[in-house]
């Protein structure tokens, strides 16, 4: 090969003849063929004139056959004559114009480039081959060594995630866990001990980068093999040193009873488990005490089929029923430890397949129970404890409509023309809505924002027969024209919470990438294009996890709920008398007792806006002035026909010789605006009127935040007494004047009388 | 992909420096858990289930190579 780089330029002339009259003969075929091997002779000899030439005949040279086996070709050359400069133009335009579809070429050439130190020309020569070849893992690797070189952290980061996206073996694992040891880490600390009973080294790697992935800096310590009781009965051992955050302890079964495959005896199966329960019992119970961490304990699961056959599960002594049976106990006994949990194994490796998670000969060879695919599902499903540890929970789900909840567009196909239904095409939309459902029931909301006219979307949310989501279960709906990262920043702040707790799902992609890129803190999630494939989707999301479902996770969503209601009837009454009687309010006032104590001085201390005073009482003084004969300490609860809004109000209030002072008087900004604080008033009022005292002083304070209170006084009657700077006294004689309650508030009896 | 290719891509080398000669003696990342990651890729590369005699054997790229051929794998 070598010799004909001499100076022929039989390819340069063929090649330009044929040019000029190939296609005036018509026969292209041939044509294409001679212009082939012209070009191929011409880049052994003349590389460079080559390059001109296929750069100036692009058009021609991308009809060829041949067109990726000669641009391969060139490149190489270029590369091995060291013509850096014309080999970056070549092969970058080779990528553009699709005459490479593969990266080889791209990857020699940017090895070659960054030994030159040239990292900027090698990484547009990658990112074009990545253009084309967007799986090649040698690209991503040149690519991330290019970012790495040149201290780009942040795109190092990327293209280590892209790495371990393409390639889940465990050695590429491991490769870019060693490579990530060596820069600062990204995130909040989460220490992760590991106990077990087999070898587990090679979970780190996955582990590692699913915590780095949820934004964690995860810190390891793993037990030496089989020396987990030593590590967890040691109080000065590593792991406790370590401060984890979270211990998981792995137990095979094998390990604990080896004769379990041999066909053991009822008597010893019942014996051993209760012996395998202890044990477990007995670690958890040590690490209880000796450190913080939540304790997540693998159920037991067995890959191998039962000497029995199919009669294990018809004999007491069967296999698959006694495993069963110690995980059953297992998890009864976890449960009535605050701190540990059970983790599913079982179930965990059915999801991948029992055949795929195990690899009988590592396990032999190693102590290795899992395989690589195990390892990488174990990992994600860890996270379904460290994402909710770390407060990484999400709160809110943000759904498009079309699309996305139901099939096709309701603007186009009308409200009755869209995709929900009991069969297929449209079933796996109402799949999808039935899993949302579940978990708004866990307490997570939901919420709308689409692109559409509000009527015709409600049209489908309102009344079509096969809707699952309907109005009552959004917590916040944005149905318009407007930008969605706009409508996104809205429904936060309407639901006041961050940005961060949000989950958005569409399956329009570019509305995906401009929520990506406008709230990066939005999670974005990728919707598959295939409908069937959402629910799984939203299944395999770790982010909606909690560690206990308590009565606010519940109520919470029936309180957003209520909300959502009374906005619906403030826009459907016509006039505010109207929508302030619909609403069917009912207020109790009472002397507080012990049990509201800690939700006064949450009161007291968080409530800026509906705030006379500001004085911010702790539980002492709340204890005060519930056992002071001298002071009345009224809670005010408020109820109407959407929900129960709880205790959101209190007031002090000093009793004088023939005047009654309110030293504070404060509500929660959730039911400003509806009369309440108006009825709230009068009842101090016929109070003091009704122990013979005509005068009422009340004061004010102003701060920054309460403002919206500053006429209240004046609003009601009052006169001004006296004002120093910031402070007011205001004051009512009640025997000329009093104070009207709303038509529209009713007054509940007191929940118990109280004669002080 | 040539059993130098994956030693090359396993232990994280450039393909160009493996030889037959390279072992478990000189290669540094070549340690125990190495040697199952190789295994393994091994194993998934050419579609293969070596005994465990054999992958306990497999020290050097020559040896992988001679015990590969036994399994009727030419590298």
């Amino acid at each position: 090969m070598t010799d004909d780089r001499s100076t022929d330029d039989s390819g340069l002339r063929t090649f330009l003849t044929v040019l000029s009259s190939g296609h005036s003969d018509g026969s292209l075929l041939p044509s294409t063929l001679l212009l082939e091997q012209a070009l191929e002779r011409l880049i052994i000899s003349s590389p460079q004139q080559a390059q001109e030439l296929m750069a100036q005949h692009y058009e021609q040279v991308s009809k060829l056959d041949g067109k990726g086996r000669l641009a391969d070709l060139l490149g190489r050359r270029l590369v091995e004559i060291k013509l850096l400069k014309e080999a970056t133009e070549f092969v970058r335009m080779a990528f553009r114009l699709k005459w490479l579809g593969e990266g080889g070429v791209g990857v020699r050439l940017a090895k070659v480039l960054m030994q030159e130190g040239n990292h900027s020309d090698a990484t547009a020569v990658l990112c074009a081959a990545l253009e084309q070849d967007p799986a090649n893992v040698a690209v991503v690797r040149g690519l991330y060594d290019s970012a790495a070189q040149s201290g780009d952290l942040q795109q190092a980061e990327r293209y280590r995630g892209m790495l371990v996206t393409l390639d889940t073996s465990y050695s590429m694992r491991a490769y870019v866990f060693k490579e990530r040891q060596k820069y600062p880490p990204p995130g909040r600390d989460v220490g992760i001990g590991v106990l077990s009973s087999y070898v587990l080294d090679w979970l780190i790697p996955y582990l590692d980068d699913e915590c780095r992935r949820a934004g964690l800096s995860p810190k390891f310590h793993l037990a030496p093999f089989n020396q987990y009781m030593q590590e967890v009965l040691n109080p000065g051992s590593q792991l406790y040193a370590g401060k984890p955050d979270i211990v998981f302890l792995a137990l095979a079964l094998e390990d604990m009873f080896p004769l379990l495959g041999a066909g053991p005896k009822e008597e010893e199966l019942s014996q051993v488990r209760s012996t395998i329960v202890e044990h477990v019992l007995t670690v958890i119970r040590e690490l209880e005490v000796r450190c913080n961490a939540m304790i997540v304990v693998h159920e037991f699961s067995s890959a191998h089929r039962s000497g029995y056959g199919i009669l294990d599960n018809r004999l007491a002594g069967g296999i698959a029923p006694w495993i069963a049976g110690v995980n059953r106990l297992l998890a009864e006994e976890l449960s009535t430890h605050e701190r540990a949990y059970l983790l599913p194994l079982d179930s965990v490796l059915s999801w991948v397949g029992k055949e795929r998670s195990l690899n009988p000969k590592l396990s032999y060879m190693a102590s290795m129970r899992l395989s690589e695919t195990a390892l990488h599902e174990l990992a994600r499903f860890s996270m379904r404890y460290i994402k909710p540890l770390k407060g990484l929970t999400k709160k809110c789900v943000v759904l498009d409509l079309d699309g996305t909840l139901w099939g096709g567009i309701v603007g186009e196909v009308g409200a009755e023309g869209v995709g929900l239904g009991p069969a297929a095409p449209g079933i796996e939309y109402v799949e999808f809505q039935r899993t949302l459902l579940g978990l708004l029931r866990r307490g997570i909301l939901l919420a709308v924002c689409s692109k559409n006219n509000p009527d015709d979307a409600l049209q489908v949310i309102r009344h079509h027969p096969h809707m699952v989501l309907r109005e009552e279960h959004f917590a916040a709906m944005r149905i318009n024209w407007q930008n969605k990262a706009e409508n996104i920043r809205e429904i936060a702040k309407e639901l006041n919470i961050g940005l961060d707790s949000l989950v958005f799902i569409d399956d329009n992609p570019n509305e995906r990438e401009l929520v990506r890129q406008l709230l990066p803190e939005v999670h974005t999630v990728d919707l598959p294009k295939d409908a069937s494939l959402y629910r799984r989707t939203i299944e395999e999301l770790s982010d909606f996890e909690l560690l206990a479902l308590t009565k606010e996770d519940e109520t919470r969503v029936a309180q957003y709920q209520a909300q959502s209601k009374r906005k619906a009837a403030k826009s459907t009454s016509a006039s505010l008398d109207e929508y302030l009687r619909s609403l069917e309010i009912e207020i109790v006032t009472a002397q507080a007792s012990r049990e509201v104590s800690s939700r006064l001085v949450q009161l007291f201390n968080k409530t800026n806006q509906f705030n006379l005073t500001t004085r911010r009482y702790q539980a002492e003084d709340v204890g005060r002035f519930m056992a002071s004969a001298e002071t009345i300490l009224y809670d005010l609860h408020v109820k109407d026909r959407f929900g129960d809004h709880g205790l959101v109000g209190a007031a002090v209030v000093r009793k004088g010789p023939g005047v009654w002072h309110i030293d504070s008087l404060l509500m929660s900004c959730r039911v400003m605006g509806l009369g309440i604080e108006t009825a709230f008033l009068e009842r101090i009022c016929s109070d003091a009127a009704g122990a013979g005292v005509m005068r009422l002083v009340g004061e004010f304070r102003a701060t920054k935040k309460n403002h919206p209170v500053t006429e209240f006084y004046a609003q009601h009657g009052f006169g001004l007494l006296r004002e120093d700077g910031e402070h007011q006294e205001w004051e009512l004689n009640l025997s000329q004047a009093g104070i009207a309650r709303p038509a529209w508030i009713r007054v509940a009896e007191e929940r118990k009388s109280d004669d002080r | 992909m040539t059993v130098e290719a994956i030693v090359g891509e396993v232990f994280n080398l450039d393909p160009w420096n493996v030889t037959d000669l390279s072992s478990k003696d000189t290669l540094a990342e070549w340690d125990s858990m190495g040697h199952l990651s190789l295994i393994t890729s091994l194993e998934e590369h050419y579609k293969v289930s070596l005994s465990i005699a054999d992958a306990m054997e497999m020290t050097s790229v020559g040896k992988i190579k001679s015990i590969l051929k036994g399994y009727g794998i030419s590298s």
